[in-house]
């Protein structure tokens, strides 16, 4: 319970803080692509280099994983057939037979129903996800941000000295 | 101004890379770089050298390794084995070994070298200093090993003998003397006829009981009485044919009880005589045994060839199994056959989905050689050869490890030497060897030595093939060996043994020792022969045949007479059972005899008398 209140907290607090929507809304992509992976597989390690080698949000991407990994379990039936259905493809046999008999490449689990179905499944949805947590983080932003920023309880909150404190440490020490 | 700058700078548009990764990485990146330049070669020399001197029981040393990482290739100059029986000396020394890897066993994580180059081999070269000697391990933690060891040991045991020392000590009538402080408190066949004696009491205990629950003179009387007493002639009065036929019933069964615990009683009877009497030549086999036992006591000479052969060739034959055995434990410690696994199923928090299978997947072992080509020609000779497929896992490969080698060196006399080895681990481990030098010279090689008697080949020039099987179970390895141009060097104390000892170095100017080594490693049997032992025998037999044989036949009075006392007992003992028992049989046989006739004669009147109503009524009591 701690560690689920403990992301959506760090998630919130990317959400109300100055940090680009373009770079949160990436993490959340990413998030989605790292969640449905397997823990322990080569994609989940090129996933966790892309990161941190590319400026996206680190705190949105691992909040939005662990979420979307708890999602994957729910749906791994589903993942099963979609992965069962691609395996089975008779036009992609050959492929499949070349990279099983790759170096690496065999790492990333592909030949599993499960794997295949959720990684085919979270590239398609990433762009998505993409588009539609920028337009939601925006509209947050605008909506639910400012309005709540301009109530007289936030600004009696802000006035307080505590609140000033508070604010110079965050904006020393994050 | 510095204010705005400063906020400036803090909101300064930040690009897509993140640069405080990026040191992180590179950072890494230079370190494993710094220990492939600088370290990588002496962690692999240091890595050779530990498990080279594992195999080897010696040290071994590399002088330099050199990598590649481009084309993934190593080069091992240098490289010397010390003969652990001679440190001074390498075993062999090899200038150069060329290793050529696979990258893409290499981004699997598995060692993958497809082709190696040994290159100039130099045998038996003095070294600079005299090499480290590890202590043995012959281990390898499995039973079988263990119980091949102690079986071996048990083997060296038995190997251990003087011919010549031997039959000087019979020469000298030294060896003969004392008996009795040799027989005392040792004799195998005392203590079995001591144990004989009891169990001729618990055989006459058993017996004493069946005896009992026979039925005695008293009780076939009364059968006999219950038998008359029965009126047959109402049998055929339709009325009182009933009780009488419920009589003759009961008497049926009573009677049928006694034949039953008659018939135990003999039955058991002959089963424990029959024991006892395998008992009692259990014993008396062990008479021979002691007196062969208290003959090698003594250092009385054997003079059959095959003991000679294993007394003087034995130990030579046994090291070279025991050699065998530390090479087969170490291919099966480094080489491990694999046993088929199930696949278990792991528990995951998801799902395990289904896996699928594209054919079948290119999987390497964790270390996998190939090739390796061998050629050198330098001033000492010739060695040519392959060894393909060396790897931790044949079920991986599906390929079985071979050697074929050859070798000639005529600067150091050893000359058409081959060898070929199949290493078959991919189920239970099988080695199959054969392997044989034309010719070597061997060098003062002691045959029998000992303050009297010294036997020995000077020099002499030899052919030896080796050729067998072996398993973790088994083994079957023939020694064949052919010595020629012999010069012997013979010395004894005694002109008669000095006599004997020229006369069979003259008579084997050609020495043959065939050996061969069969069954399991547990119970190894050892087959020894050697024209050797032939000649020894037929000149030393006129010698000291007598000498022997009335010494032989002192030690079989001597122990005839200490297990007289106990031998005697067991004998009364067994015949006064014997004599008892059957005498109690005997008599209650022969009562159930008289009665059996007399029911026979009844059964007959009644027949008789009851022919036309009944048919036979005494049907079913016969006895």
């Amino acid at each position: 319970m701690v560690v689920i209140l403990k992301q959506i907290f760090a998630f919130l607090k990317v959400l109300n803080s100055d940090t680009g929507e373009n770079q949160i809304a990436v993490g959340v992509a990413c998030g989605l692509i790292l969640g449905f992976a397997p823990v322990f597989s080569l994609q989940t390690l090129l996933m966790i280099i892309v990161l941190f080698f590319f400026r996206v949000q680190l705190g949105a991407a691992f909040s939005s994983s662990f979420f979307f990994a708890l999602m994957a379990w729910m749906l791994d039936s589903l993942f099963d057939k979609v992965g069962g259905v691609i395996l089975e493809l008779d036009s992609l046999k050959s492929l499949f037979t070349t990279m099983y008999n790759m170096p690496i490449v065999p790492f990333t689990k592909f030949y599993n129903s499960i794997v295949m179905g959720a990684g085919v499944v979270s590239i398609a949805l990433a762009p998505i996800i993409f588009f539609v947590s920028k337009k939601l983080i925006v509209k947050y932003r605008v909506s639910v941000l400012t309005k709540f920023e301009n109530t007289k309880f936030w600004k009696a909150v802000k006035a307080t000295k505590f609140y000033k404190w508070y604010a110079k440490y965050d904006e020393l020490y994050g | 101004m510095s204010e705005e700058k400063k906020k400036n700078k803090i909101k300064k548009k930040q690009g897509p890379i993140r640069t405080g990764a990026v040191i992180p990485f590179v950072v890494f990146v230079t370190v494993v770089t710094l220990f492939n330049i600088f370290l990588l070669d002496s962690s692999i020399k240091s890595t050779i050298e530990f498990i080279g001197g594992k195999v080897n029981g010696a040290e071994v040393n590399v002088s330099k390794v050199e990598t590649k990482f481009l084309d993934l290739s190593f080069t091992v100059h240098g490289v010397q084995f010390t003969n652990k029986n001679k440190p001074t000396e390498n075993l062999f020394k090899i200038d150069t070994i060329k290793f050529q890897m696979l990258w893409d066993g290499v981004l699997r994580g598995k060692g993958v070298i497809k082709t190696a180059e040994i290159n100039g081999i130099l045998l038996n070269a003095k070294r600079k200093r005299a090499g480290e000697v590890y202590p043995e391990e012959f281990d390898e933690k499995t039973g079988n090993n263990v119980v091949a060891q102690k079986a071996l040991e048990k083997v060296e045991k038995e190997f251990d003998g003087n011919v010549f020392g031997d039959i000087a000590g019979v020469l000298a009538g030294g060896s003969t003397g004392d008996v009795a402080s040799n027989i005392e408190g040792q004799l195998e066949s005392k203590k079995r006829f001591e144990k004989l004696q009891e169990e001729v009491k618990v055989a006459e205990k058993k017996l004493d009981a069946d005896l009992a629950k026979v039925p005695s003179s008293k009780k076939l009387k009364s059968f006999e009485k219950r038998f008359n007493d029965i009126n047959w002639n109402n049998l055929g009065n339709i009325l009182k044919a009933p009780k009488v036929l419920k009589k003759a019933d009961d008497l049926k069964k009573d009677i049928d009880k006694a034949i039953k615990a008659v018939e135990n009683a003999n039955e058991n009877t002959k089963k424990s005589i029959a024991s006892l009497n395998k008992s009692y030549k259990e014993a008396e086999s062990l008479i021979s045994k002691d007196i062969n036992s208290v003959s090698k006591r003594m250092n009385l000479p054997t003079l059959d060839q095959a003991s000679i052969a294993r007394m003087i060739f034995g130990p030579e034959v046994l090291s070279k199994v025991k050699d065998a055995k530390k090479y087969q434990a170490m291919a099966e410690k480094y080489m491990p056959p694999k046993k088929e696994k199930k696949p278990v199923a792991i528990k995951t928090k998801r799902s395990e989905g289904r896996d699928y299978q594209f054919g079948k997947p290119n999987s390497y072992p964790l270390f996998w050689l190939k090739k390796a080509q061998i050629t050198s020609e330098n001033e000492q000779g010739k060695i040519k050869g392959m060894i393909l497929d060396v790897t931790n896992d044949q079920r991986a490969t599906g390929k079985l490890t071979k050697v074929d080698i050859t070798g000639d060196f005529p600067p150091l006399s050893i000359r058409d030497a081959y060898g070929k080895l199949t290493i078959d681990h991919r189920d239970e481990a099988i080695a199959n060897v054969d392997a044989g030098v034309g010719s070597f010279i061997v060098k003062d090689k002691a045959l029998s030595k000992s303050k009297d008697v010294t036997f020995a080949i000077k020099q002499s020039e030899v052919q030896t093939k080796i050729k067998g099987q072996l398993t973790k179970k088994r083994i079957n390895l023939d020694i064949d060996n052919r010595f020629t141009k012999i010069s012997y060097e013979t010395k004894a104390k005694s002109k008669a043994l000095d006599e004997v000892l020229n006369d069979v170095a003259k008579k084997t100017k050609v020495l043959t020792l065939d050996a061969k080594a069969s069954g399991k490693w547990e119970s190894i049997k050892f087959d020894v022969r050697s024209n050797l032992a032939k000649a020894i025998e037929n000149s030393v037999r006129s010698l000291v045949k007598e000498k022997i044989e009335a010494a032989q036949r002192k030690i079989k009075a001597d122990i005839e007479r200490q297990i007289a006392s106990e031998k005697a007992k067991v004998d009364n003992q067994i015949n006064k059972l014997k004599n008892d028992v059957n005498k109690e049989l005997a008599k209650v046989n022969n009562e159930f005899k008289k009665l059996k006739s007399k029911v026979k004669n009844e059964e007959k009147k009644a027949k008789k008398k009851v022919k036309k109503s009944l048919g036979n009524p005494l049907k079913g009591i016969s006895l």
